[in-house]
């Protein structure tokens, strides 16, 4: 409880570097009553807040490991306000789905018909129990390059990787894994 | 670095990643341009990274979810409860059980619990006790007590009655020859039902017993009538046995009238105990000694036709005990006389000619007025 308290911006944006994932449930905690009131006052409910929440602590540590996070504001502000602009968005589409006209042009002017998104699906979901089924240093490798963009340097110091080029090689022996794995679901 | 089939790949990836700009993304635009295939293989890069990143995201909510719940698990109001309860525990009830339990084994030489001494009391008085290891707060508070070994018996609570002495009732007569006796023991004071003590008429015979070996001189004796009528009194504890003037017999045992006043009232009589008023010695006819009690006794009716009467043969003497009898009665039982002549009854004689008889043989039988 007091490691909460006590926790500073420069040492939560230190711990996301090095991949401490205990600062996940921390940040959620410490900034979990001022959003669920945002979001409860704005047309949301719980769920909604949880869910906002969750997303603005994901937009960060993405921000912070890919390097595009600069600390000019304090950590909950910064927090707050990704939440309160996801939230924005959120009802946004929320009432366009509302809308039946909108709808109904919106219908309209998708490109995909029925059978396109059906085949579509059907890739996202093989894609999704190829990754299921990838071994824990391939999935950590794709999650760091591709959903934190971090360097391959950083990667092969967080998984102890020689160097880059080690990692660069595992990377693609990853990715024909998961390729063979996407055409094995879609036999 | 120009752009070719076999490191396309690496380019498609900095183009979705954004890492791409100025020169190389002018470059990277052209190259997709004259390679339509590129723009295919670019969609497949995109769908991949687009499924990875939904499922690290996925992942990630997930573990920010277990992490909450094991946060809020650990800080939850019934783990700070437990540990106040387990802290209660330790610090307060522990060393109580400790305190109030003598779990250690018991020496062979180690005095009996305090209950178990309160019982077996003898009625000489409490016996002397080393101090117990168990001792009781109110033993703590007497320290000059365990500093002489010795233990006071368990006393219960007194009233704020003032103390009932020679000199406050004046009921012992001058020049009277009082046989001086030991105290009488605490526990014979306060006995009440329960507490192992010998209330009541054993009481009683044992008491004339030990008067008429202490007392009553020869002399005394050939007289017809003892006058030595002893009004007594109920001293208090610490008024007991100081001397001669303060000894006082075993038989001036006063109770305290019906309403109480002037009786403990932590230690009153139980309501069918004999309540001894007056006794006295009488010589009867035939040289017989009778020491004659006159109780008042709640449970049975004051009768004129006749009087509930107890004979005890107490060694050469007997115990006549009047219970309930007239007032008048009572009041001039100094001038009774008895008549053992006759073989079947002991006629009690009181002034006026009044006349009782009473069976003998029997230790209890009513005395029926003669006519």
């Amino acid at each position: 409880m007091l490691q909460r308290f006590l926790l500073s911006d420069k040492e939560i944006i230190r711990r996301i570097k090095a991949n401490d994932r205990t600062v996940l449930g921390e940040l959620y905690l410490n900034n979990e009553k001022t959003i669920t009131r945002f979001v409860q006052s704005h047309g949301g409910n719980a769920m909604d807040a949880e869910d906002i929440l969750q997303e603005a602590i994901i937009v960060f540590w993405r921000n912070v490991t890919s390097g595009g996070y600069e600390p000019r504001a304090k950590t909950g502000t910064y927090l707050f306000s990704v939440a309160k602009n996801l939230w924005f968005n959120e009802s946004r589409r929320k009432k366009r789905q509302a809308e039946p006209e909108a709808n109904m042009a919106l219908m309209a002017d998708s490109k995909e018909d029925a059978l396109t998104g059906v085949i579509r699906r059907e890739k996202e979901s093989g894609l999704r129990k190829a990754l299921e089924k990838l071994k824990k240093p391939c999935r950590d490798i794709l999650y760091f390059f591709y959903f934190e963009k971090r360097s391959m340097n950083e990667i092969a110091q967080l998984l102890g990787f020689a160097n880059s080029n080690t990692v660069k090689a595992k990377k693609y022996q990853c990715l024909q894994e998961l390729k063979s794995g996407i055409s094995h679901a879609h036999r | 670095m120009p752009i070719d089939k076999d490191n396309a790949a690496e380019w498609h990836e900095r183009f979705l990643l954004g890492r791409l700009n100025g020169q190389a993304l002018k470059e990277y635009e052209r190259y997709l341009k004259e390679n339509p295939s590129a723009s295919e293989e670019q969609r497949q890069w995109a769908e991949i990274i687009a499924a990875v990143e939904e499922s690290a995201a996925r992942a990630m909510k997930e573990e920010i979810r277990q992490q909450v719940e094991r946060i809020k698990h650990h800080n939850s109001p019934y783990i700070a409860w437990y540990r106040a309860a387990a802290i209660l525990f330790f610090i307060v009830l522990l060393p109580a059980l400790f305190y109030y339990n003598d779990f250690g084994p018991r020496p062979a030489n180690a005095p009996a619990p305090r209950m178990a001494i309160e019982e077996a009391e003898p009625e000489n008085g409490p016996a002397k006790l080393p101090p117990s290891p168990a001792a009781d707060k109110s033993a703590r508070k007497e320290p000059e007590a365990e500093a002489a070994g010795q233990r006071e018996p368990v006393r219960r609570k007194r009233s704020s009655t003032p103390a009932l002495t020679r000199e406050t009732t004046k009921e012992i007569r001058a020049g009277e020859s009082a046989p001086v006796l030991s105290p009488p023991p605490a526990s014979e004071k306060s006995a009440v039902y329960g507490s192992g003590t010998k209330p009541g008429s054993e009481s009683i015979r044992e008491q004339v017993a030990a008067t008429l070996k202490q007392s009553a001189p020869p002399a005394q004796k050939q007289r017809g009538l003892a006058e030595d009528v002893h009004p007594f009194t109920t001293l208090p504890e610490n008024g007991r046995g100081e001397g001669r003037e303060g000894a006082l017999s075993i038989l001036n045992v006063e109770s305290a009238p019906p309403g109480g006043a002037g009786l403990n009232d932590d230690q009153p009589h139980p309501p069918s105990l004999p309540v001894v008023q007056k006794s006295m010695m009488i010589t009867a006819t035939s040289g017989a000694l009778y020491h004659v009690f006159s109780r008042d006794d709640a449970n049975i009716a004051v009768g004129t036709d006749s009087i509930s009467c107890r004979i005890n043969k107490i060694g050469d003497a007997s115990a006549l005990i009047l219970i309930s009898p007239p007032q008048a009665i009572a009041g001039r039982l100094k001038e009774m006389k008895i008549d053992d002549s006759d073989k079947n009854y002991l006629i009690l004689i009181f002034p006026d000619k009044i006349r009782y008889r009473l069976k003998r043989g029997l230790k209890s039988a009513p005395a029926v007025k003669m006519p």
